[in-house]
């Protein structure tokens, strides 16, 4: 590609956006490829050129959906637009039979739009269903029957397809249809209801107020505004779709750094790394520190099990998130930047390096950008397998090639960071909210979330959810809406018993507190706190030491083992929790814990040692009773918990979860691989 | 300048004190195990933490600096409870064998157990069982006992520069020791023993050879004989609660005797036949131009290990003259032995030296068996002579003076200075001056090579052209001399510098890695000034003039740089890899 | 020019020509018996000799590194990529690990000398990092991973199931050095949880009672690739 200039940048703005009529788009982010997403683009490319189709084939990063990965977007022409989930080869090549040749929708795999509409504005072609209570399969069935027989009755069938769908966004509200393309959506429908419907909205073109569905949905996408849209392989797609760049030649042109400063204060954006520290300030500290050089760095580092948003944000959509760095660089100063990114995320690290030499040799990356006096260079760093590493000092002693290990603070990063230089360390979320903020104003921004905590927030629900996801929501969103409205709520329908955020830093917080707004001030009263946005669902069976166990247990494999408080406290601590496990706890073993963990909190140098305990606490603090019983039990206690906990997770192990049994096998073993 | 308060106390301090130096500035004592005066903090044990007045966290006393408005808590409930549970945990991992440790009664964590008279283990102790490494023979490395302060490594790599020592895996499996799973011998350590210097607890310790000396003191067979380092007779009264710098040179004569030495010599007076060999050697480079310049000193066994691993593009600008200790331990196997027709095989020469590396020194090359047999059995520290001293019930402080034996017990001022950096360069130049000259330097003092500067450098006139000598002391200070000098090769200049002197430890061999526990600057001046003082108080201030190094010369060894004293006084160097494995 | 020092020098007339044929045993008793006789090395001499010393050097070199050439150039080609930038060290040690799936000794000491960095350094990083191994891989690789959605949903008994099958701890290869078996901190495949990663291949919803098959066909490749 030339290079770019300010023209062609606004001609882009200008011109409208240009899609190829008929397409087909893989989502390719690691999720997506482990689960054979790959395997799928090379059969989706084979059938179309053996068989002569027109469409084209795009790729993208994730739109989220990890549960039902790989994920593929299927436009055709007089179609509406529908994601399939759980693609394999085989249904691949259905969807070509069905969908781009026969223009009908295939069964079990359309995962329905959350874009509801409350209006029939175009005729209805196809009908969505799918039951969202108990017994599932054949209530959907029943339903799919008798809408087409009341279809057929009506001599409609010809018109409208009534289709099964696989997620329809909607949970535990009986049997809900969505009418596609309009995507009104009804809930609660019962046999009788489907004659109506037919009457009203098919052929009267009438929305059924008392079924309609209309609490909007609770996602609203900022960070992934683009991500499982755009090709994050290409820089073009990224201009001509998704407004590339457009909010750094604003930034560039028509605003003074102070003004993009001023921007963020307005957007009061927090780092979404875990703390919070508002991102304006730390950019403002950053630019007031007199220096040769600034850094700014985006911290890639992700490493808490269970979190994967910065990997599905860098895999999905690279070049938002080197834009905002490049927003960020600009307003304080800085000329040269780091993606210091896990090594274990290839794909993240592929993509970023591709669109930084795509940026480069677009002229959008390197001196006087854009005809502007701002030059800036970025560069990509690799971590190398420590979770310690996520906190700032030892990030920057990674980067310069030292042990991770942290140092004291102060001086904090933005007066010496990396090379003695102000540095400013943003995480990747944090970054990819900038480009938008500038587009479309601070005050827009911060007019999601609560009082203290504006925007969205990007949480990766995983555990025993029914669907585990990426999920994107205001701040002040509670977690009983992400859980059960977003993700549908407990994996086989078992009672939630808690929910760990914050990761291994975090706590747990029990069903009485669901009704929590999640922000960075609630989290905390509760002994949990944001973190970066992991989000881990536990039921009935899941033991509360062995969770505190399990955290505690990563934590002290990642201890830098620089200072005696974590180092040592933190080994102490799980072999306390070992021996309670194993029922070989005593009475004396309780207060023990607070001890040594008061100790961690207070006397540890870093966050990771600080926080360390927190699993813990927050464990004895909700569910004292859980390490009462082990204690109390004994051995016997214990050999019977550990038969229950391995009875679960062979319960929850098969390949064909009750609750979806009309989707594709899954992939199991090597068979759905190759 | 910072106002602060500590504890209700107000305090004023330069920009950058931390919290710890300013409430030691106000008779606060803030506890550590990691915090060293001669380091920076590692903000490793976490025992320092204090509060600061609206701070929700507890900081770190010893690596956060005292801000304007402070007003720092050192000691309340909390604090001080969290420093105990701490310490518990840090005891939790160190195993307990306080009796049977060599720091047993120096050590710091000891101490401040003591102080907080934990009664009982609330922790189940969590020891990891490794092997001792005592490949070196000067060093003992016990794995166990190490806290992970990380003083030895800071002292190791940034302070010596010799990089043996590392931090190796991490969390509770984080360990000191070389890279790789190679012995303390394979690695770059030239056995300077800074890090048992710095050390906290008895996780580096000298390797303890005082069984060996008592084993020959007790033969009958064995005529043991004993020599006296420069500096240990200013050090060895800290072990027995006197003042750093306090000169002990004739209690030790007479302690030794006492112990059982059949003859005590003094090394002092080897360093006077040193600095005649040593200057003999630059006059023959500098004013004859025979061989390379600049001449380099090599009386430290830790430099020339460091020399012989990192820098021998430099073998031939060394000093090939032995040190002190090792042409004391020849005299007395050839020249005293024969003078009183002793049988060498049955000397047993026993060194007191302020060093590790001097036990390594002992073996180094096949020199150093000059007479025929090994030139000085055994070397023991400074510590290990005050061990035994107190192991033979010899009330050490109120013995009278004792006196050398002659031959080999006469010193001049110049011999010892040996013991305090810029000391060898000053001896040197006393006795070159006089070679060169014919004359005596009319002020022997040599102002610009003393000091605890890292790297000084002086020019002194002789004979109207001008010497351009350098000192360093503390290893990392050698590279920017050294690399001056590399400098001017390439370029084909004239060498920056004619007389380099470089010691491995900071402050000389007064700061040896062998000395007395609690080294740092203040000890390291007091003591300097002990051996200025007995250079001050001698009658003769150049080792020319020393009456016993002449006779030896007349009726033994000859000329300087004489074929006897080639055969016996001078050794040789070889490059060796920096890792053997 | 070469007359001054007296004795040994006669040895020492030969041209630089011939210097550099004569083998190096030769050369080091030249010297040694050089030193031996002078004490010291005469500066006339100091010519031939810095040549015989760069012969030590390099022997030494040798016997540090213990290198063949392939080893230095490719050290050298790594260290030239990234000797300009800022940060390499880890980098460099990423670019070695993928070339050799470990970093050998050998290497990590020629890297120290290309780049400067001391080798304790080097080691420091490169056992705190545990992405970096420095012992050869197994031919196969079984990773566990040990997400939070994997670890509730049963990959601890996947891990002991392998554990028994494998006869190995996580970390450890087996004697015949052909599998290895690790666990890993979240692949991001929570949607499949729980999964194992098979030389690069992602399983999802894995169950124990599978394993025994997963192991027996990663055995079976061994037999085949034998």
């Amino acid at each position: 590609m030339k290079a770019l200039t300010r023209q062609d940048l606004e001609a882009f703005a200008r011109q409208p956006r240009a899609e190829p009529p008929e397409w087909i788009r893989v989502q390719l982010d690691t999720g997506g490829i482990a689960a054979g997403a790959e395997l799928v683009h090379t059969a989706l490319a084979a059938a179309r050129d053996e068989r002569h189709l027109a469409f084209s084939l795009l790729r993208a990063g994730s739109v989220g959906y990890s549960f039902a990965d790989p994920v593929i977007e299927v436009q055709s022409a007089g179609m509406p637009r529908v994601h399939y989930g759980r693609v394999t080869p085989e249904v691949a090549a259905q969807v070509l039979d069905t969908h781009v040749v026969d223009h009908r929708l295939l069964d079990d795999h359309v995962i329905a739009t959350r874009q509801r509409s409350t209006a029939l504005a175009l005729p209805v072609t196809h009908i969505l269903v799918r039951d969202t209570g108990p017994d599932a399969t054949s209530k959907t069935e029943f339903f799919q029957f008798s809408f087409t027989e009341e279809l057929k009755r009506r001599g409609l069938a010809e018109r409208v397809q009534v289709v099964r769908a696989l997620d329809i966004g909607i949970y535990d509200e009986g049997a809900v249809v969505q009418l596609l393309p309009s995507a009104v959506t009804y809930a609660n429908v019962l046999a009788p209801d489907v004659a109506r419907i037919v009457a009203e909205s098919i052929e009267g073109g009438r929305v059924v107020d008392d079924l309609l569905w209309k609490t909007p949905d609770k996602q609203v996408r900022i960070v992934l505004r683009h991500c499982g849209d755009v090709d994050p392989d290409s820089l073009e797609d990224y201009l001509q779709h998704a407004d590339g760049y457009q909010a750094l030649r604003r930034a560039l042109f028509e605003f003074t750094p102070e003004q993009v400063i001023a921007e963020m204060k307005l957007a009061a954006l927090r780092g979404r790394g875990g703390a919070g520290f508002p991102t304006w300030m730390k950019w403002q500290l950053t630019r007031a520190q007199p220096a040769p050089q600034r850094y700014v760095i985006c911290n890639g580092d992700e490493g808490d099990p269970g979190a994967f948003m910065d990997r599905s944000v860098l895999e999905s959509d690279p070049h938002a998130v080197l834009e905002g760095m490049m927003i960020a660089a600009y307003a304080m100063g800085s000329t040269k930047g780091y993606f210091y990114i896990r090594a274990e995320y290839p794909k993240a690290v592929e993509r970023i390096d591709r669109a930084i030499q795509q940026a480069r040799e677009a002229g959008l990356l390197g001196a006087n950008i854009l005809g502007s006096d701002f030059s800036f260079a970025a560069k990509v760093r690799l971590g190398a397998g420590a979770f310690v590493c996520g906190e700032e000092t030892a990030l920057i002693a990674s980067i310069e090639g030292r042990r991770g290990s942290p140092s004291p603070r102060p001086p904090y990063p933005s007066v010496r960071g990396l090379w003695g230089m102000p540095t400013a360390i943003n995480n990747v979320e944090t970054l990819a909210c900038v480009p938008a903020i500038l587009t479309k104003g601070g005050a827009w921004f911060s007019s999601f979330g609560t009082e203290t905590s504006k925007g969205t927030k990007v949480f990766a629900v995983t555990g025993k959810v029914r669907n585990a996801q990426l999920v994107e929501v205001p701040m002040g969103t509670t977690l009983r809406e992400i859980i059960y409205e977003v993700c549908g709520g407990v994996l086989d329908g078992k009672d939630i018993k808690a929910v760990q955020t914050g990761g291994p830093s975090g706590g747990v917080i029990p069903v009485q507190h669901l009704n929590t707004p999640v922000s960075y001030e609630t989290l905390q009263q509760l002994g949990s706190i944001m973190g970066s946005g992991g989000m881990l669902v536990m039921d009935k069976t899941d033991s509360m030491v062995e969770v505190a166990k399990f955290y505690l247990k990563f934590c002290v494999d990642e201890s830098c083992g620089k200072c005696a408080p974590c180092r040592i406290g933190g080994y102490q601590l799980l072999q306390i929790l070992d021996r309670i496990s194993r029922g070989r706890g005593n009475a004396d073993d309780v207060p023990l814990i607070r001890r040594i963990c008061v100790a961690m909190q207070k006397a540890s140098l870093c966050g990771l040692g600080q926080t360390a305990p927190n699993p813990v606490l927050s464990t004895l603090r909700y569910f004292n009773e859980e390490y009462q019983a082990f204690i109390e039990g004994g051995p016997s206690y214990a050999r019977k918990m550990s038969r229950v906990a391995s009875g679960a997770a062979a319960a929850n192990a098969p390949a064909v979860a009750p609750a979806r049994p009309l989707v594709a096998p899954l992939p199991t073993g090597n068979g759905g691989a190759i | 300048m910072i106002r602060a308060r500590i504890n209700q106390i107000d305090v004023e301090v330069a920009e950058g004190t931390s919290i710890l130096a300013a409430a030691r500035g106000v008779q606060v004592k803030i506890p550590t195990l990691c915090k060293h005066k001669d380091l920076l903090p590692t903000a490793a044990c976490g025992i320092c933490i204090v509060r600061n007045k609206g701070g929700n966290k507890l900081i770190r006393a010893c690596c956060t600096p005292l801000e304007n408005g402070m007003e720092i808590t050192t000691h309340d409930r909390e604090i001080v409870d969290v420093r105990r549970s701490t310490l518990e945990l840090i005891l939790s991992n160190h195993p307990q064998a306080c009796l049977t440790c060599g720091r047993n009664g120096e050590c710091e964590l000891q101490s401040l157990a003591a102080d907080f008279n934990i009664p009982l283990e609330s922790i189940k102790r969590y020891v990891k069982d490794v092997p001792r490494d005592c490949s070196t023979g000067s060093i003992i490395i016990d794995f166990q006992k190490c806290i992970k302060c990380g003083r030895c490594i800071q002292v190791c790599q940034e302070m010596q520069n010799v990089w043996a020592l590392s931090f190796l895996d991490r969390g509770i499996n984080t360990r000191m020791a070389p890279a790789g799973d190679i012995t303390l011998a394979e690695s770059p350590c030239v056995k300077c023993g800074q890090c048992s210097a710095h050390c906290p607890t008895g996780a580096i310790v000298e390797n303890d050879e005082t069984p060996l000396v008592w084993e020959a003191l007790h033969d009958p067979n064995k005529i043991c004989v004993v020599q006296i380092a420069p500096s240990v007779r200013v050090t060895v009264g800290e072990s027995f609660g006197l003042p750093p710098g306090t000169n002990l040179t004739k209690k030790l004569y007479a302690a030794l005797r006492r112990l059982g030495f059949a003859a005590v010599f003094d090394t002092n007076f080897s360093a006077d036949l040193t600095i005649v060999e040593e200057a003999s050697e630059f006059i023959e480079r500098f004013v004859h131009q025979r061989g390379q310049l600049p001449l380099i000193t090599s009386c430290c066994p830790s430099w020339t290990d460091f020399m012989e691993k990192r820098h021998y593009d430099f073998i031939d600008n060394f000093s090939t003259a032995k040190s002190p200790q090792q042409m004391l331990g020849v005299l007395a196997k050839t020249y005293y032995a024969q003078k009183l027709g002793l049988d060498p095989a049955k000397i047993f020469v026993v060194s007191i030296m302020p060093c590790t590396a001097k036990k390594y020194e002992l073996s180094r090359t096949e020199e150093m068996y000059a007479s025929g047999f090994k030139d000085v059995d055994v070397a023991l520290t400074t510590r290990e002579l005050a061990r035994m001293l107190k192991q033979s019930g010899i009330d050490f402080l109120n013995l009278a003076d004792g006196a050398p034996d002659s031959m080999l017990g006469d010193y001049t001022g110049a011999g010892t200075i040996f013991g305090a950096t810029g000391g060898v360069m000053e001896a040197a130049l006393r006795t070159a001056y006089f070679y060169a000259t014919g004359k005596k330097l009319a002020k022997v003092e040599v102002e610009a090579v003393r000091g605890l500067d890292g790297v000084k450098e002086g020019t002194i006139d002789i004979a109207g052209t001008p010497v351009r000598v350098a000192v360093a002391h503390g290893l990392a200070n050698v590279e920017q001399v050294l690399d001056r000098v590399r400098a001017a090769r390439k370029a084909g200049t004239d060498t920056p510098y004619h007389f380099i002197e470089v010691m491995a430890c900071p402050g000389g061999c007064i700061g040896g890695g062998g000395q007395p526990y609690g080294v740092d600057n203040e000890r390291r001046k007091l003591r300097i000034a002990g051996l200025y003082a007995d250079d001050r108080d001698c009658a003769i201030r150049c080792s020319h003039d020393n009456p016993e190094v002449i006779r030896v010369y007349d009726e033994f060894l000859g000329q300087p740089l004489g074929a006897r004293a080639h055969e016996l006084l001078h050794t040789r160097y070889t490059a060796r890899p920096l890792y053997k494995r | 020019m070469k007359s001054a020092a007296p004795g040994g020098t006669a040895a020492l007339t030969h041209r630089p020509a011939e210097l550099a044929r004569q083998d190096e045993a030769a050369l080091l008793d030249m010297l040694q018996d050089l030193e031996q006789r002078h004490g010291f090395v005469p500066r006339e001499l100091s010519e031939e000799l810095s040549r015989v010393v760069e012969v030590k050097l390099e022997r030494l070199r040798r016997i540090q590194g213990k290198l063949d050439n392939t080893i230095r150039r490719d050290v050298q080609q790594h260290v030239a990529r990234w000797r300009d930038e800022e940060g390499n060290l880890i980098m460099i040690l990423h670019a070695i690990q993928n070339q050799h799936g470990y970093i050998p000794r050998e290497v990590a000491m020629e890297l120290s000398r290309e780049l400067g960095v001391k080798l304790a350094r080097i080691y420091e990083v490169i056992t705190f990092y545990h992405y970096f191994k420095l012992q050869p891989p197994g031919a196969h690789n079984i990773t566990v991973c040990n997400g939070t959605a994997c670890y509730l949903k049963g990959s601890g008994e996947l891990l002991n199931e392998l554990r028994s099958q494998l006869g190995i701890a996580e970390g450890q290869t087996t004697a015949d050095r052909q599998i290895h078996l690790d666990t890993v901190r979240c692949i991001g495949c929570c949607g499949m949880a729980p999964s194992v990663v098979i030389d690069g291949k992602t399983l999802g919803h894995v169950k124990s009672s599978e394993i025994p098959g997963h192991v027996a066909a990663v055995r079976a490749k061994k037999e085949a690739a034998a």
